[in-house]
C-alpha cells in the first residue's frame, strides 16, 4: 500500500469517526431527555418491576420469596436514589416527588406481601402498580 | 462412538464458552428495549466467532502451538504487546464481572448481599481450578449451563404475539421513538459480547492442552459450527423472554434479578431454581475460562511454561498469574461496584480491543509457513474480512456511542 493511499485511508477513518461522534452527540438530547424525564422513566421502570414481582408471587407455586425480595430491594434502592436526585433538582417537582414516594410505598407493600405469602395483598399491590404506572406514563406524555 | 462422544463434549464446551454474563446482560437489556430487533447482530457475532474460532483451532492443530504464541513470533513482540495489554485488561474486567455475577446469582437464591459472597466465590474458583481436571470442568459446567434454555422454553408459556416477535426478528432498524445512537450502542455491546477476545485465547490454548492435531480438524470444526450457534440461540432465548414479558411494560433491565422475572412469571418456583442454577454454572464456567485466559496470555507472551495439566512447581509463573488475576478481580468486585456496570464497561473495552485480537489471527491463518496446506480458503477469508470490517466499525464507534448515550440510557 502506497503512502498516499495510506494517508487517504487515515483521513477517511478520521472523517468517519468524527461524523459518527457528531451524529451521536447531536442525538444526545433525543437519547436521554431532560433530567426530570429520566427520573420519571426510572420510577416507571421500578414500578413495573414491582408489578412483575407481584405477578411472579401470584404464580402457583409462587416464585421464591427470597429472590423476589432481592429484586424489590434493588428497586427500592433505585427509587431512593431517584428521590435524592429529585430533591437536588432546581424548580418545583412536587408532583413527581409524590409519585416517587408512592412507588417506594408500593415496593415496600409488595415485598411484605411476598414475604407473608399474602395473595389478596399481592393482588392489591398489582392493581396499584398498574395504576401508578399509568399515572407515570401520562406524566411522561405531558412533559 | 468415541468420535461422537468427542463431538458432543466439544459442542458442550463451545456452548459454555459462548454464553457468559456479558451475553446474559446485553441480551436481556436489548430484548427489554428493542425486542428481537437486534437479532441480526447476534447472528453476525455468531458467524464472526465461528470463523475466528475455526481459524484458531486450525492454527493450533497445524502448528501444535497456541495462537498467541504464533502471533508473537509472526508479528514481533512489540505488535503483540499491544494485543497483550488490551486483551489482558479486558479479560481481567470480564473475570471480575463473572465473579460478581456468580455472587449476585447466589444473592438471588439466598437473600444475603452479593458482597458477602465475593470472597467465597473467588476462593471456590481457585480451588476448582487447582483441584479439578480441565475437561471435567468444561464438560460438567457446559452441560449444566444448558439449563438456561429455560428462557427459550418460557416463551411458549408466556403466550407471545408470534407475528410481532417475527416482525422484530426481520427488522434491522430501531423501533419508532428509539434514538439511533442508543440502538447502535446496544448493537455494539451485543456484538462485543458474542466476540469477547478471551474466547479465542481460551479456545486455542485449550486445544493445545487437549493436544489437537490436523486429524481432529473435522470434529473441531463441527464443535465450533454447532456449539457457538447453539450458544447464540440460548442468548437469543434470553432476549426473547425479555421481549415478551418486559418490553410491553416499558421497563428497563438494570439488574440480574430483573432478568429472571420472566422465568418467575412462566414457571414460578421451579423455573427460578433452574434459571439461578443455570446462571451460576454459566458464570462459574466463564470465570474459569477468563482466569485461565489471563494466565495463557502472559505465559505465552513471555515464553513461560504454561498449562493446567502442568504441576504448579513446573509452571509456577503461569499458575501465579491465574491466581493473581482471580485475586485482582476479587478486589475489583469487593469494592461494591455493580457487576452489571463492570460487565458493560468490559464489553465496551472488548469492542475497542477486538481488532487487536482478530487481525493477527487472520494474518497467521493465511501464512503458509505456519499452516502449510491448511491456510484459509477464499470463503474463510471472505467471512474473516467482512467480520473484521464490522469489528473495526464497532471498535471506532464504541466509545463515542457510550459517551453520547450515557451507556445506553
Amino acid at each position: 500500500m502506497g503512502t498516499g493511499t495510506r494517508s487517504r485511508l487515515h483521513r477517511l477513518a478520521a472523517v468517519f469517526a468524527l461524523a459518527l461522534s457528531l451524529a451521536a452527540c447531536s442525538s444526545l438530547a433525543a437519547s436521554t431527555g431532560t433530567k426530570e424525564d429520566q427520573l420519571t422513566a426510572v420510577t416507571h421502570s421500578q414500578v413495573q418491576t414491582a408489578r412483575l414481582a407481584a405477578e411472579a408471587g401470584l404464580e402457583d407455586p409462587p416464585a421464591p420469596a427470597v429472590t423476589l425480595t432481592v429484586v424489590l430491594d434493588d428497586a427500592r434502592t433505585e427509587l431512593v436514589g431517584t428521590q435524592e436526585d429529585l430533591a437536588k433538582l432546581p424548580g418545583d417537582h412536587e408532583d413527581l416527588a409524590g409519585l416517587v414516594e408512592d412507588a417506594i410505598a408500593l415496593v415496600d407493600r409488595t415485598a411484605t406481601a411476598i414475604e407473608d405469602g399474602d395473595r389478596p395483598a399481592l393482588r392489591e399491590a398489582l392493581r396499584q402498580a398498574e395504576a401508578l404506572a399509568t399515572a407515570l406514563e401520562d406524566r411522561s406524555e405531558k412533559l | 462412538m468415541k468420535k461422537y462422544l468427542a463431538l458432543t463434549l466439544g459442542v458442550l464446551t463451545a456452548i459454555g464458552g459462548f454464553v457468559d454474563i456479558g451475553d446474559i446482560v446485553t441480551n436481556a437489556e436489548a430484548g427489554a428495549r428493542f425486542g428481537l430487533g437486534l437479532t441480526w447482530v447476534v447472528v453476525l457475532g455468531v458467524i464472526g466467532i465461528c470463523a475466528y474460532a475455526e481459524m484458531s483451532g486450525r492454527i493450533v492443530a497445524a502448528t501444535g502451538r497456541p495462537v498467541y504464541d504464533v502471533i508473537r513470533e509472526r508479528l514481533g513482540p512489540r505488535a503483540a504487546l499491544f494485543n497483550l495489554i488490551a486483551s489482558f485488561i479486558v479479560t481481567l474486567l470480564t473475570l471480575a464481572a463473572q465473579i460478581g455475577g456468580v455472587a449476585v446469582a447466589i444473592q438471588l437464591a439466598s437473600g444475603i448481599p452479593h458482597v458477602v459472597w465475593v470472597a467465597p466465590v473467588a476462593i471456590g474458583l481457585w480451588i476448582l481450578m487447582w483441584r479439578v481436571k480441565f475437561e471435567k470442568i468444561e464438560r460438567i459446567l457446559g452441560l449444566a449451563g444448558l439449563t438456561i434454555a429455560v428462557f427459550a422454553v418460557s416463551i411458549w408459556w408466556l403466550d407471545p404475539d408470534w407475528s410481532a416477535l417475527s416482525g422484530q426478528v426481520m427488522s434491522i432498524t430501531p423501533p419508532p421513538g428509539e434514538p439511533v445512537p442508543t440502538y447502535l450502542y446496544y448493537a455494539v455491546t451485543l456484538f462485543a459480547a458474542a466476540m469477547t477476545p478471551y474466547e479465542v485465547f481460551f479456545f486455542s490454548s485449550g486445544g493445545v492442552e487437549e493436544r489437537w492435531t490436523v486429524k481432529q480438524l473435522g470434529i473441531q470444526r463441527a464443535n465450533v459450527l454447532i456449539g457457538f450457534p447453539l450458544g447464540g440461540l440460548l442468548s437469543l432465548g434470553i432476549a426473547a423472554a425479555a421481549a415478551v414479558a418486559i418490553l410491553p411494560l416499558g421497563m428497563e433491565v438494570e439488574t440480574l434479578g430483573q432478568v429472571v422475572l420472566p422465568i418467575g412469571l412462566a414457571f414460578g418456583l421451579a423455573g427460578m431454581i433452574v434459571v439461578l442454577f443455570g446462571f451460576f454454572t454459566v458464570m462459574v464456567g466463564a470465570a474459569f475460562e477468563t482466569a485461565m485466559s489471563c494466565g495463557y496470555m502472559l505465559a505465552q507472551y513471555f515464553g513461560w511454561q504454561w498449562g493446567k495439566r502442568k504441576q504448579p512447581k513446573r509452571a509456577a509463573r503461569f499458575h501465579a498469574v491465574v491466581a493473581g488475576s482471580v485475586l485482582l478481580a476479587f478486589l475489583i468486585v469487593q469494592t461494591g461496584v455493580d457487576p452489571v456496570m463492570i460487565t458493560e464497561v468490559s464489553l465496551i473495552g472488548s469492542a475497542v480491543a477486538l481488532p487487536l485480537t482478530y487481525l493477527p489471527v487472520l494474518i497467521v491463518a493465511n501464512d503458509r509457513q505456519y499452516l502449510g496446506d491448511h491456510v484459509n480458503g477464499r470463503f474463510g477469508n471472505a467471512v474473516g474480512l467482512v467480520t473484521l470490517l464490522v469489528v473495526l466499525i464497532a471498535a471506532v464507534a464504541a466509545i463515542p456511542l457510550m459517551i453520547a448515550t450515557g451507556m445506553g440510557a
